[in-house]
Protein backbone atom coordinates (compact mmCIF):
# COMPACT_ATOMS: atom_id res chain seq x y z
CA UNK A 1 0.00 0.00 0.00
CA UNK A 2 2.73 2.09 1.19
CA UNK A 3 5.41 3.83 -1.36
CA UNK A 4 7.96 1.49 -1.94
CA UNK A 5 10.90 3.91 -2.71
CA UNK A 6 13.57 4.79 0.05
CA UNK A 7 13.93 2.61 2.86
CA UNK A 8 11.60 1.02 5.02
CA UNK A 9 11.81 1.21 8.80
CA UNK A 10 13.41 -1.23 10.53
CA UNK A 11 11.32 -3.76 12.38
CA UNK A 12 12.79 -2.32 16.00
CA UNK A 13 11.12 0.68 15.17
CA UNK A 14 7.68 -0.39 14.32
CA UNK A 15 7.72 -2.66 17.05
CA UNK A 16 8.79 -0.58 19.30
CA UNK A 17 6.38 0.18 22.16
CA UNK A 18 3.90 -2.00 20.11
CA UNK A 19 2.79 -3.54 22.85
CA UNK A 20 0.80 -0.41 24.01
CA UNK A 21 -2.94 -0.55 23.69
CA UNK A 22 -6.12 2.19 23.61
CA UNK A 23 -8.24 1.68 26.06
CA UNK A 24 -11.54 1.70 24.65
CA UNK A 25 -13.77 4.39 24.69
CA UNK A 26 -16.15 4.35 27.76
CA UNK A 27 -12.68 3.86 29.48
CA UNK A 28 -11.58 7.49 28.91
CA UNK A 29 -14.00 9.28 30.79
CA UNK A 30 -11.88 12.34 31.20
CA UNK A 31 -11.41 12.97 27.17
CA UNK A 32 -15.02 11.78 26.58
CA UNK A 33 -16.16 14.54 29.02
CA UNK A 34 -14.05 17.07 27.75
CA UNK A 35 -15.94 16.08 24.13
CA UNK A 36 -19.72 16.17 26.26
CA UNK A 37 -18.85 19.51 27.71
CA UNK A 38 -18.21 21.07 24.08
CA UNK A 39 -20.89 19.17 22.75
CA UNK A 40 -22.97 20.99 25.73
CA UNK A 41 -21.85 24.50 24.86
CA UNK A 42 -22.93 23.80 21.35
CA UNK A 43 -26.31 23.02 21.74
CA UNK A 44 -26.40 26.16 24.05
CA UNK A 45 -25.50 28.21 21.16
CA UNK A 46 -28.44 26.32 19.28
CA UNK A 47 -30.60 26.41 21.52
CA UNK A 48 -29.90 29.19 24.37
CA UNK A 49 -30.96 28.99 27.81
CA UNK A 50 -30.98 25.39 27.25
CA UNK A 51 -29.06 23.34 30.25
CA UNK A 52 -30.06 19.97 28.93
CA UNK A 53 -30.16 18.09 25.54
CA UNK A 54 -32.12 19.23 22.87
CA UNK A 55 -35.25 16.72 22.64
CA UNK A 56 -37.36 17.81 20.01
CA UNK A 57 -40.85 18.77 21.34
CA UNK A 58 -40.03 17.03 24.72
CA UNK A 59 -37.03 19.10 25.52
CA UNK A 60 -36.44 19.69 29.41
CA UNK A 61 -36.90 22.69 30.52
CA UNK A 62 -34.62 22.19 33.65
CA UNK A 63 -32.31 19.84 34.90
CA UNK A 64 -29.15 18.73 33.75
CA UNK A 65 -28.65 16.54 30.26
CA UNK A 66 -29.61 13.17 30.10
CA UNK A 67 -26.48 12.45 29.09
CA UNK A 68 -24.40 13.93 32.04
CA UNK A 69 -20.74 14.29 32.55
CA UNK A 70 -20.88 11.87 35.65
CA UNK A 71 -19.43 8.81 33.72
CA UNK A 72 -22.19 6.51 34.05
CA UNK A 73 -22.26 4.49 30.47
CA UNK A 74 -25.66 4.08 29.98
CA UNK A 75 -26.51 8.27 30.87
CA UNK A 76 -23.89 9.42 28.40
CA UNK A 77 -22.83 8.04 24.74
CA UNK A 78 -25.99 6.00 24.41
CA UNK A 79 -28.15 8.95 25.64
CA UNK A 80 -26.32 11.36 23.82
CA UNK A 81 -27.53 8.77 20.47
CA UNK A 82 -30.52 9.01 22.37
CA UNK A 83 -31.01 12.40 22.22
CA UNK A 84 -30.02 12.44 17.95
CA UNK A 85 -32.44 10.46 17.23
CA UNK A 86 -35.02 12.36 18.40
CA UNK A 87 -34.02 15.37 17.07
CA UNK A 88 -33.45 13.46 13.74
CA UNK A 89 -36.84 12.31 14.30
CA UNK A 90 -38.33 15.74 14.16
CA UNK A 91 -36.79 16.72 11.34
CA UNK A 92 -37.80 13.95 9.04
CA UNK A 93 -41.52 14.67 10.21
CA UNK A 94 -41.31 18.03 9.41
CA UNK A 95 -40.47 17.50 5.80
CA UNK A 96 -43.44 18.64 4.28
CA UNK A 97 -45.80 15.73 2.66
CA UNK A 98 -44.70 13.70 5.10
CA UNK A 99 -47.26 11.37 6.56
CA UNK A 100 -49.14 11.43 9.73
CA UNK A 101 -47.96 9.66 12.59
CA UNK A 102 -50.54 6.09 13.66
CA UNK A 103 -50.23 6.11 17.49
CA UNK A 104 -48.91 3.01 19.01
CA UNK A 105 -51.55 1.50 21.83
CA UNK A 106 -48.79 1.33 24.17
CA UNK A 107 -45.30 2.85 24.63
CA UNK A 108 -42.48 1.19 22.41
CA UNK A 109 -44.74 -2.12 22.23
CA UNK A 110 -46.01 -1.58 18.90
CA UNK A 111 -45.77 -5.10 16.40
CA UNK A 112 -45.92 -3.53 13.04
CA UNK A 113 -42.73 -3.15 11.43
CA UNK A 114 -41.38 -6.59 12.69
CA UNK A 115 -44.05 -8.27 10.62
CA UNK A 116 -47.67 -7.80 12.20
CA UNK A 117 -49.28 -4.67 11.99
CA UNK A 118 -52.07 -6.16 14.49
CA UNK A 119 -53.94 -3.13 16.71
CA UNK A 120 -56.68 -4.97 18.38
CA UNK A 121 -55.15 -5.69 21.70
CA UNK A 122 -55.37 -2.46 23.19
CA UNK A 123 -58.53 -1.64 21.21
CA UNK A 124 -57.80 0.87 18.92
CA UNK A 125 -61.28 1.05 17.31
CA UNK A 126 -60.15 5.05 16.03
CA UNK A 127 -62.40 5.13 13.19
CA UNK A 128 -65.70 6.86 13.27
CA UNK A 129 -64.49 9.17 16.12
CA UNK A 130 -62.63 11.32 14.06
CA UNK A 131 -65.45 14.05 13.87
CA UNK A 132 -63.30 15.45 17.36
CA UNK A 133 -60.78 18.14 16.16
CA UNK A 134 -57.34 18.88 17.73
CA UNK A 135 -59.02 22.68 18.68
CA UNK A 136 -62.18 21.48 20.65
CA UNK A 137 -60.20 18.65 22.86
CA UNK A 138 -57.78 21.89 23.42
CA UNK A 139 -60.57 23.89 24.37
CA UNK A 140 -62.02 21.64 26.42
CA UNK A 141 -58.94 21.13 28.23
CA UNK A 142 -58.73 24.81 28.22
CA UNK A 143 -61.91 25.16 30.12
CA UNK A 144 -60.74 22.45 32.62
CA UNK A 145 -57.40 24.61 33.43
CA UNK A 146 -59.70 27.86 33.92
CA UNK A 147 -61.83 26.24 36.23
CA UNK A 148 -58.69 24.04 38.18
CA UNK A 149 -57.88 25.93 41.65
CA UNK A 150 -53.88 25.68 42.35
CA UNK A 151 -52.02 27.11 45.27
CA UNK A 152 -49.86 29.84 44.41
CA UNK A 153 -46.29 29.51 45.70
CA UNK A 154 -44.47 32.62 47.73
CA UNK A 155 -40.84 33.31 46.53
CA UNK A 156 -38.35 30.73 48.45
CA UNK A 157 -40.57 27.91 47.78
CA UNK A 158 -40.41 24.92 45.46
CA UNK A 159 -42.48 23.91 42.78
CA UNK A 160 -42.44 19.63 43.47
CA UNK A 161 -43.26 17.57 40.25
CA UNK A 162 -42.77 13.72 40.40
CA UNK A 163 -43.67 11.64 36.67
CA UNK A 164 -42.50 9.30 34.80
CA UNK A 165 -40.42 9.00 31.40
CA UNK A 166 -40.24 6.33 28.50
CA UNK A 167 -37.05 7.28 26.12
CA UNK A 168 -36.06 5.53 23.04
CA UNK A 169 -32.32 4.87 23.78
CA UNK A 170 -30.14 4.37 21.02
CA UNK A 171 -26.84 3.03 20.79
CA UNK A 172 -24.56 4.02 17.75
CA UNK A 173 -22.72 0.95 16.83
CA UNK A 174 -20.33 -0.04 13.64
CA UNK A 175 -22.80 -3.03 13.39
CA UNK A 176 -25.64 -0.74 12.89
CA UNK A 177 -27.85 1.88 15.64
CA UNK A 178 -29.92 -0.69 18.15
CA UNK A 179 -32.41 1.04 20.24
CA UNK A 180 -34.23 -0.10 23.59
CA UNK A 181 -36.52 1.70 25.73
CA UNK A 182 -34.84 3.53 28.59
CA UNK A 183 -37.37 4.08 31.75
CA UNK A 184 -37.05 6.52 34.65
CA UNK A 185 -39.29 8.19 37.75
CA UNK A 186 -38.66 11.48 38.40
CA UNK A 187 -39.12 13.93 40.83
CA UNK A 188 -37.77 17.25 40.35
CA UNK A 189 -37.54 20.69 42.96
CA UNK A 190 -37.31 24.25 41.07
CA UNK A 191 -37.01 27.31 42.98
CA UNK A 192 -39.85 29.36 42.46
CA UNK A 193 -37.89 32.69 41.20
CA UNK A 194 -34.60 30.33 40.17
CA UNK A 195 -32.77 31.77 42.91
CA UNK A 196 -31.69 28.99 45.07
CA UNK A 197 -30.60 25.45 44.15
CA UNK A 198 -32.99 23.27 43.10
CA UNK A 199 -32.80 18.66 43.02
CA UNK A 200 -33.96 16.13 40.62
CA UNK A 201 -33.59 12.42 41.39
CA UNK A 202 -33.87 10.22 38.57
CA UNK A 203 -34.91 6.87 39.49
CA UNK A 204 -33.84 4.50 36.51
CA UNK A 205 -36.43 0.89 35.69
CA UNK A 206 -34.97 -1.75 33.63
CA UNK A 207 -34.95 -1.12 29.98
CA UNK A 208 -37.35 -2.42 27.92
CA UNK A 209 -36.70 -4.47 25.13
CA UNK A 210 -38.74 -3.25 20.99
CA UNK A 211 -39.93 -6.15 19.76
CA UNK A 212 -38.01 -5.70 16.92
CA UNK A 213 -34.23 -4.21 19.05
CA UNK A 214 -31.80 -6.60 20.67
CA UNK A 215 -31.79 -7.37 24.39
CA UNK A 216 -31.54 -4.43 26.28
CA UNK A 217 -28.51 -3.57 28.59
CA UNK A 218 -28.89 -4.23 32.64
CA UNK A 219 -28.56 -0.86 34.17
CA UNK A 220 -25.70 0.04 35.14
CA UNK A 221 -24.19 2.35 37.63
CA UNK A 222 -26.05 3.82 40.73
CA UNK A 223 -30.30 3.27 39.79
CA UNK A 224 -31.28 6.10 41.82
CA UNK A 225 -29.54 9.78 41.20
CA UNK A 226 -29.67 12.85 42.64
CA UNK A 227 -28.31 15.91 41.38
CA UNK A 228 -28.33 19.39 42.46
CA UNK A 229 -30.43 22.04 39.58
CA UNK A 230 -28.50 25.27 39.17
CA UNK A 231 -30.22 28.62 40.44
CA UNK A 232 -30.63 30.68 37.37
CA UNK A 233 -31.62 34.01 38.93
CA UNK A 234 -30.23 36.64 40.75
CA UNK A 235 -31.65 38.97 43.36
CA UNK A 236 -33.76 41.71 41.41
CA UNK A 237 -33.32 40.61 38.16
CA UNK A 238 -36.51 39.28 35.94
CA UNK A 239 -36.54 35.22 35.95
CA UNK A 240 -35.23 33.66 33.57
CA UNK A 241 -37.41 31.15 31.39
CA UNK A 242 -38.07 27.81 32.67
CA UNK A 243 -39.25 28.96 36.32
CA UNK A 244 -42.59 29.63 37.57
CA UNK A 245 -41.56 33.12 38.39
CA UNK A 246 -41.27 33.91 34.55
CA UNK A 247 -44.57 32.04 33.99
CA UNK A 248 -46.62 35.18 35.67
CA UNK A 249 -45.10 37.46 33.43
CA UNK A 250 -46.78 36.22 30.70
CA UNK A 251 -50.26 37.60 29.37
CA UNK A 252 -53.17 35.21 30.07
CA UNK A 253 -55.04 36.71 26.81
CA UNK A 254 -54.84 34.30 24.43
CA UNK A 255 -54.32 36.79 21.79
CA UNK A 256 -51.59 38.61 23.44
CA UNK A 257 -50.22 35.39 24.39
CA UNK A 258 -50.27 33.71 21.62
CA UNK A 259 -48.61 37.25 19.84
CA UNK A 260 -45.30 36.86 22.64
CA UNK A 261 -44.84 33.36 22.20
CA UNK A 262 -44.55 33.86 18.28
CA UNK A 263 -41.93 36.56 18.85
CA UNK A 264 -40.10 34.66 21.66
CA UNK A 265 -39.38 31.18 19.48
CA UNK A 266 -37.07 28.79 22.22
CA UNK A 267 -35.64 26.75 19.54
CA UNK A 268 -35.43 26.67 15.93
CA UNK A 269 -38.16 24.52 14.34
CA UNK A 270 -40.49 26.23 11.71
CA UNK A 271 -42.64 29.05 13.61
CA UNK A 272 -45.73 26.86 13.98
CA UNK A 273 -43.65 24.02 14.99
CA UNK A 274 -41.65 25.99 17.55
CA UNK A 275 -44.69 27.32 19.03
CA UNK A 276 -46.57 23.68 19.66
CA UNK A 277 -42.84 22.87 21.31
CA UNK A 278 -42.55 25.90 22.94
CA UNK A 279 -45.81 25.45 24.57
CA UNK A 280 -45.13 21.93 25.64
CA UNK A 281 -41.92 23.00 27.52
CA UNK A 282 -43.81 25.22 29.49
CA UNK A 283 -46.59 22.86 30.93
CA UNK A 284 -43.84 20.04 31.64
CA UNK A 285 -42.99 19.36 35.21
CA UNK A 286 -44.27 22.93 36.23
CA UNK A 287 -47.37 23.84 38.31
CA UNK A 288 -48.72 26.28 35.61
CA UNK A 289 -50.80 29.14 37.00
CA UNK A 290 -54.56 28.18 35.85
CA UNK A 291 -55.34 31.35 33.71
CA UNK A 292 -52.01 30.84 31.48
CA UNK A 293 -52.34 27.26 31.18
CA UNK A 294 -55.61 27.48 29.75
CA UNK A 295 -54.50 30.08 27.88
CA UNK A 296 -51.47 28.11 26.31
CA UNK A 297 -54.32 25.65 25.43
CA UNK A 298 -55.90 28.36 23.68
CA UNK A 299 -53.08 29.64 22.14
CA UNK A 300 -52.06 25.72 20.73
CA UNK A 301 -55.47 25.65 19.30
CA UNK A 302 -54.61 28.28 17.43
CA UNK A 303 -51.74 26.35 15.78
CA UNK A 304 -52.74 24.79 12.35
CA UNK A 305 -51.88 21.02 12.06
CA UNK A 306 -52.30 19.21 14.74
CA UNK A 307 -54.63 16.27 15.03
CA UNK A 308 -56.52 14.18 17.41
CA UNK A 309 -55.71 10.72 18.44
CA UNK A 310 -58.53 9.46 20.16
CA UNK A 311 -56.44 6.40 21.79
CA UNK A 312 -53.26 7.38 23.55
CA UNK A 313 -51.63 6.03 26.68
CA UNK A 314 -49.11 8.11 28.56
CA UNK A 315 -46.11 6.69 30.34
CA UNK A 316 -47.89 4.99 32.81
CA UNK A 317 -50.04 3.87 30.80
CA UNK A 318 -53.28 5.74 31.45
CA UNK A 319 -55.46 6.09 28.70
CA UNK A 320 -56.34 9.59 27.01
CA UNK A 321 -56.72 11.67 24.41
CA UNK A 322 -54.33 13.49 22.47
CA UNK A 323 -53.55 16.30 20.55
CA UNK A 324 -50.59 15.35 17.86
CA UNK A 325 -48.64 17.73 15.50
CA UNK A 326 -46.07 16.23 13.99
CA UNK A 327 -45.47 13.20 16.44
CA UNK A 328 -45.67 15.43 19.46
CA UNK A 329 -48.67 15.12 21.71
CA UNK A 330 -50.27 16.18 24.91
CA UNK A 331 -52.22 13.92 26.38
CA UNK A 332 -55.33 14.78 28.18
CA UNK A 333 -57.60 12.46 30.60
CA UNK A 334 -60.40 12.10 28.69
CA UNK A 335 -63.09 12.66 30.69
CA UNK A 336 -61.53 15.76 32.86
CA UNK A 337 -59.37 16.83 30.26
CA UNK A 338 -56.44 17.76 32.44
CA UNK A 339 -53.26 16.90 31.25
CA UNK A 340 -51.73 13.41 31.67
CA UNK A 341 -48.16 13.73 29.83
CA UNK A 342 -47.12 14.04 26.57
CA UNK A 343 -45.82 11.30 23.78
CA UNK A 344 -43.63 11.96 20.53
CA UNK A 345 -43.16 8.96 17.90
CA UNK A 346 -41.64 8.57 14.72
CA UNK A 347 -43.56 9.70 11.99
CA UNK A 348 -41.13 7.86 9.74
CA UNK A 349 -39.19 4.67 10.10
CA UNK A 350 -35.57 5.50 10.83
CA UNK A 351 -33.12 2.72 10.91
CA UNK A 352 -31.72 1.05 13.97
CA UNK A 353 -34.58 3.06 15.70
CA UNK A 354 -38.01 1.07 14.38
CA UNK A 355 -40.91 1.71 12.24
CA UNK A 356 -42.74 4.59 11.68
CA UNK A 357 -45.30 5.27 15.00
CA UNK A 358 -42.04 3.97 17.55
CA UNK A 359 -42.65 5.88 20.90
CA UNK A 360 -39.85 8.01 21.14
CA UNK A 361 -40.71 9.55 24.28
CA UNK A 362 -43.40 9.60 26.58
CA UNK A 363 -44.15 11.08 29.83
CA UNK A 364 -46.49 10.97 33.02
CA UNK A 365 -47.53 13.86 35.22
CA UNK A 366 -48.08 12.60 38.00
CA UNK A 367 -48.08 15.12 41.51
CA UNK A 368 -47.52 19.02 41.02
CA UNK A 369 -47.51 20.66 44.53
CA UNK A 370 -45.90 23.53 46.12
CA UNK A 371 -43.33 22.96 48.86
CA UNK A 372 -40.69 25.13 51.55
CA UNK A 373 -38.09 23.13 51.14
CA UNK A 374 -36.03 20.71 49.68
CA UNK A 375 -35.69 17.29 50.73
CA UNK A 376 -32.98 16.64 53.68
CA UNK A 377 -30.85 14.21 51.65
CA UNK A 378 -26.90 14.18 52.00
CA UNK A 379 -24.65 16.40 50.13
CA UNK A 380 -22.22 13.22 49.76
CA UNK A 381 -25.33 11.52 47.39
CA UNK A 382 -26.31 14.32 45.23
CA UNK A 383 -23.89 15.03 41.86
CA UNK A 384 -22.76 18.62 41.99
CA UNK A 385 -25.04 20.73 39.26
CA UNK A 386 -23.05 21.90 36.13
CA UNK A 387 -23.08 25.84 35.63
CA UNK A 388 -25.52 28.50 36.71
CA UNK A 389 -25.22 31.66 38.13
CA UNK A 390 -23.48 33.67 40.48
CA UNK A 391 -25.12 36.62 41.57
CA UNK B 1 -35.45 -3.06 5.94
CA UNK B 2 -35.77 -0.43 8.19
CA UNK B 3 -34.78 3.30 7.11
CA UNK B 4 -33.80 2.44 3.51
CA UNK B 5 -35.58 5.41 2.42
CA UNK B 6 -33.87 7.54 5.53
CA UNK B 7 -32.95 10.43 4.11
CA UNK B 8 -30.27 11.09 7.26
CA UNK B 9 -28.41 7.35 5.96
CA UNK B 10 -26.40 6.65 3.36
CA UNK B 11 -27.47 3.74 2.05
CA UNK B 12 -24.61 1.55 3.24
CA UNK B 13 -25.41 1.13 6.76
CA UNK B 14 -23.52 2.17 9.49
CA UNK B 15 -23.31 6.05 8.18
CA UNK B 16 -19.61 6.40 7.41
CA UNK B 17 -17.71 9.19 9.35
CA UNK B 18 -18.33 12.13 6.93
CA UNK B 19 -21.88 11.64 6.88
CA UNK B 20 -22.03 11.37 11.01
CA UNK B 21 -19.76 14.15 10.67
CA UNK B 22 -21.81 16.49 8.84
CA UNK B 23 -24.94 15.46 10.52
CA UNK B 24 -23.22 16.45 13.43
CA UNK B 25 -23.02 20.19 12.41
CA UNK B 26 -26.93 19.93 12.70
CA UNK B 27 -27.32 17.68 15.54
CA UNK B 28 -23.93 18.51 17.80
CA UNK B 29 -24.70 15.21 19.71
CA UNK B 30 -24.00 13.14 16.68
CA UNK B 31 -20.24 13.76 17.07
CA UNK B 32 -20.19 11.41 20.08
CA UNK B 33 -20.02 8.69 17.92
CA UNK B 34 -16.97 9.52 16.10
CA UNK B 35 -15.30 9.33 19.80
CA UNK B 36 -17.02 5.71 19.75
CA UNK B 37 -14.73 4.71 16.85
CA UNK B 38 -12.12 6.37 17.02
CA UNK B 39 -10.77 7.12 20.10
CA UNK B 40 -9.10 3.90 21.24
CA UNK B 41 -6.58 3.98 17.78
CA UNK B 42 -6.03 7.54 18.79
CA UNK B 43 -5.34 6.85 22.79
CA UNK B 44 -3.19 3.86 21.60
CA UNK B 45 -0.69 6.11 19.68
CA UNK B 46 -0.61 8.49 21.82
CA UNK B 47 0.36 6.40 24.84
CA UNK B 48 2.95 5.11 22.07
CA UNK B 49 4.01 8.14 21.83
CA UNK B 50 3.49 10.06 25.32
CA UNK B 51 2.66 7.24 27.80
CA UNK B 52 -0.87 6.64 29.38
CA UNK B 53 -1.12 9.75 31.71
CA UNK B 54 -0.77 12.35 28.89
CA UNK B 55 -2.83 10.25 26.29
CA UNK B 56 -6.11 10.68 27.49
CA UNK B 57 -5.70 14.77 27.62
CA UNK B 58 -4.67 14.37 24.03
CA UNK B 59 -7.24 12.04 23.06
CA UNK B 60 -9.91 14.46 25.11
CA UNK B 61 -8.27 17.55 23.22
CA UNK B 62 -7.79 16.12 20.06
CA UNK B 63 -11.99 15.47 19.99
CA UNK B 64 -13.06 18.13 21.22
CA UNK B 65 -11.13 20.83 19.00
CA UNK B 66 -11.99 18.26 15.59
CA UNK B 67 -15.60 18.96 17.20
CA UNK B 68 -15.11 22.62 16.89
CA UNK B 69 -13.90 22.54 13.37
CA UNK B 70 -16.27 20.10 12.56
CA UNK B 71 -18.17 22.49 9.78
CA UNK B 72 -14.72 22.83 8.26
CA UNK B 73 -14.58 18.94 8.07
CA UNK B 74 -14.38 17.99 4.26
CA UNK B 75 -16.74 15.23 3.63
CA UNK B 76 -15.07 13.64 0.58
CA UNK B 77 -13.14 12.26 3.25
CA UNK B 78 -15.52 9.55 4.55
CA UNK B 79 -12.79 8.04 6.80
CA UNK B 80 -11.40 11.00 9.35
CA UNK B 81 -8.88 8.83 10.53
CA UNK B 82 -6.04 10.77 8.77
CA UNK B 83 -7.73 14.32 9.79
CA UNK B 84 -8.37 13.04 13.44
CA UNK B 85 -4.78 11.67 13.60
CA UNK B 86 -3.66 15.04 12.54
CA UNK B 87 -4.94 17.03 14.94
CA UNK B 88 -3.99 14.64 17.61
CA UNK B 89 -0.66 15.11 16.28
CA UNK B 90 -0.78 18.95 16.98
CA UNK B 91 -1.79 18.35 20.06
CA UNK B 92 1.01 15.69 20.98
CA UNK B 93 3.26 18.16 19.45
CA UNK B 94 2.05 20.48 22.49
CA UNK B 95 4.21 17.70 24.55
CA UNK B 96 7.17 17.58 22.75
CA UNK B 97 9.29 18.22 25.40
CA UNK B 98 8.14 15.40 27.30
CA UNK B 99 8.04 13.23 24.36
CA UNK B 100 12.09 13.59 23.74
CA UNK B 101 12.88 13.67 27.21
CA UNK B 102 11.58 9.97 27.70
CA UNK B 103 13.15 8.79 24.41
CA UNK B 104 16.28 10.57 26.52
CA UNK B 105 15.51 8.16 29.10
CA UNK B 106 15.02 5.21 27.19
CA UNK B 107 18.07 5.36 25.58
CA UNK B 108 20.32 6.57 28.69
CA UNK B 109 18.31 4.10 31.31
CA UNK B 110 17.12 1.16 28.75
CA UNK B 111 14.05 1.30 31.15
CA UNK B 112 11.14 3.15 28.86
CA UNK B 113 9.10 5.58 30.92
CA UNK B 114 6.04 5.16 28.60
CA UNK B 115 5.69 1.41 29.28
CA UNK B 116 5.70 -0.99 32.20
CA UNK B 117 8.68 -3.57 32.04
CA UNK B 118 7.20 -6.42 30.74
CA UNK B 119 8.32 -9.67 32.08
CA UNK B 120 10.66 -11.12 29.33
CA UNK B 121 13.37 -13.41 30.06
CA UNK B 122 16.71 -12.18 30.78
CA UNK B 123 18.35 -11.93 27.99
CA UNK B 124 16.20 -11.33 24.78
CA UNK B 125 15.38 -7.81 27.59
CA UNK B 126 18.85 -6.92 27.31
CA UNK B 127 19.22 -7.44 23.51
CA UNK B 128 15.91 -5.85 22.86
CA UNK B 129 16.93 -2.95 25.35
CA UNK B 130 20.04 -2.01 23.45
CA UNK B 131 18.30 -1.45 19.97
CA UNK B 132 14.98 0.37 22.03
CA UNK B 133 18.08 2.53 23.48
CA UNK B 134 19.38 3.32 19.96
CA UNK B 135 16.44 3.85 18.18
CA UNK B 136 14.87 5.56 21.47
CA UNK B 137 18.24 8.29 20.95
CA UNK B 138 17.41 8.37 17.36
CA UNK B 139 14.02 9.41 17.84
CA UNK B 140 15.31 11.96 20.06
CA UNK B 141 17.35 13.27 17.54
CA UNK B 142 14.77 13.87 14.76
CA UNK B 143 13.11 17.11 13.89
CA UNK B 144 9.51 17.33 14.90
CA UNK B 145 7.93 17.67 11.90
CA UNK B 146 10.33 14.49 10.73
CA UNK B 147 8.99 12.45 13.65
CA UNK B 148 5.25 13.23 13.00
CA UNK B 149 5.62 11.68 9.68
CA UNK B 150 7.83 9.30 11.03
CA UNK B 151 5.30 8.06 13.99
CA UNK B 152 2.17 8.57 11.46
CA UNK B 153 3.50 6.33 9.20
CA UNK B 154 5.02 3.36 11.42
CA UNK B 155 2.96 3.21 14.51
CA UNK B 156 -0.39 4.98 13.24
CA UNK B 157 -0.20 2.76 10.15
CA UNK B 158 -1.43 5.50 7.90
CA UNK B 159 -0.40 5.28 3.93
CA UNK B 160 1.90 8.04 2.66
CA UNK B 161 -1.69 9.91 1.35
CA UNK B 162 -3.10 9.60 4.32
CA UNK B 163 -0.38 11.19 6.35
CA UNK B 164 0.01 13.71 3.78
CA UNK B 165 -3.59 14.48 4.86
CA UNK B 166 -2.93 14.71 8.35
CA UNK B 167 -0.16 17.13 8.04
CA UNK B 168 -1.46 19.10 5.83
CA UNK B 169 1.91 18.72 2.92
CA UNK B 170 2.00 17.46 -0.30
CA UNK B 171 2.86 13.81 -0.39
CA UNK B 172 5.78 14.40 -1.89
CA UNK B 173 7.10 15.91 1.86
CA UNK B 174 6.26 13.20 3.33
CA UNK B 175 8.04 10.46 1.22
CA UNK B 176 11.37 12.98 1.63
CA UNK B 177 10.52 13.41 5.22
CA UNK B 178 10.40 9.42 5.65
CA UNK B 179 13.44 8.96 3.70
CA UNK B 180 15.52 11.25 6.04
CA UNK B 181 14.08 10.21 9.51
CA UNK B 182 14.38 6.06 7.95
CA UNK B 183 18.39 6.99 7.27
CA UNK B 184 18.68 8.43 10.49
CA UNK B 185 17.22 5.28 12.68
CA UNK B 186 18.82 3.05 10.34
CA UNK B 187 22.33 4.22 10.52
CA UNK B 188 21.99 4.47 14.48
CA UNK B 189 21.06 0.99 13.98
CA UNK B 190 23.91 -0.63 11.85
CA UNK B 191 26.59 1.80 13.48
CA UNK B 192 27.90 2.38 16.36
CA UNK B 193 25.35 4.00 18.19
CA UNK B 194 26.97 7.41 18.11
CA UNK B 195 24.24 9.05 19.47
CA UNK B 196 23.34 6.71 22.11
CA UNK B 197 27.14 7.43 23.19
CA UNK B 198 26.38 10.84 22.71
CA UNK B 199 23.48 10.38 25.45
CA UNK B 200 25.86 8.35 27.89
CA UNK B 201 28.54 10.89 27.47
CA UNK B 202 25.82 14.38 28.34
CA UNK B 203 24.42 12.35 31.32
Amino acid sequence: MNDLAGPQSPEELRDMRAQVTGSRPEELGRARGMLLAGIRAAQEDIAPGRAGVRLATLRRPVGPPLWSLSGRPLRSLVLVAAAAAVVAALVVSLVPGSGTAARPPHAGQRPSGAGSSSTGASGTGSSGTRTLTAAYILGRAASAAAAATAPVPRPGQYIYVSSATTYLSVEISKAGDQAWLYRTSRQIWQSVDGQQAGLLQIVQHPNQKLPWGPTPPAISGNPADWTSLPATGCPGAAPQRGTYAFLTTLPTDPGRLRTWIYQHPDGEFQRDMEAWSDIGDMLREMLVPPKLAAALFRVAATIPGATVLPDAVNAVGQSGVAVSRSGAELIFNPRTYQLIGEGAVLTKAVAGQGPAGTVIASTAQQQARVVSSLPDIPKSQIDPSQGGVSC
Amino acid sequence: MLGRDDPLLEADSPADDATVIARSRAEPEAFAAIFDRHATEIHRYASRRLGAALAEDVVGETFLAAFRVRARYDVTYRDARPWLFGIATNMIGRHRQAEVRFYRALARTGADPVIESPADDVLSRVVAAAQRRTIAAALAGLSTADRHTLLLVDWAELSYDQAAVALRVPVGTVRSRLNRARRKVREALGGVNPMLSTEERES
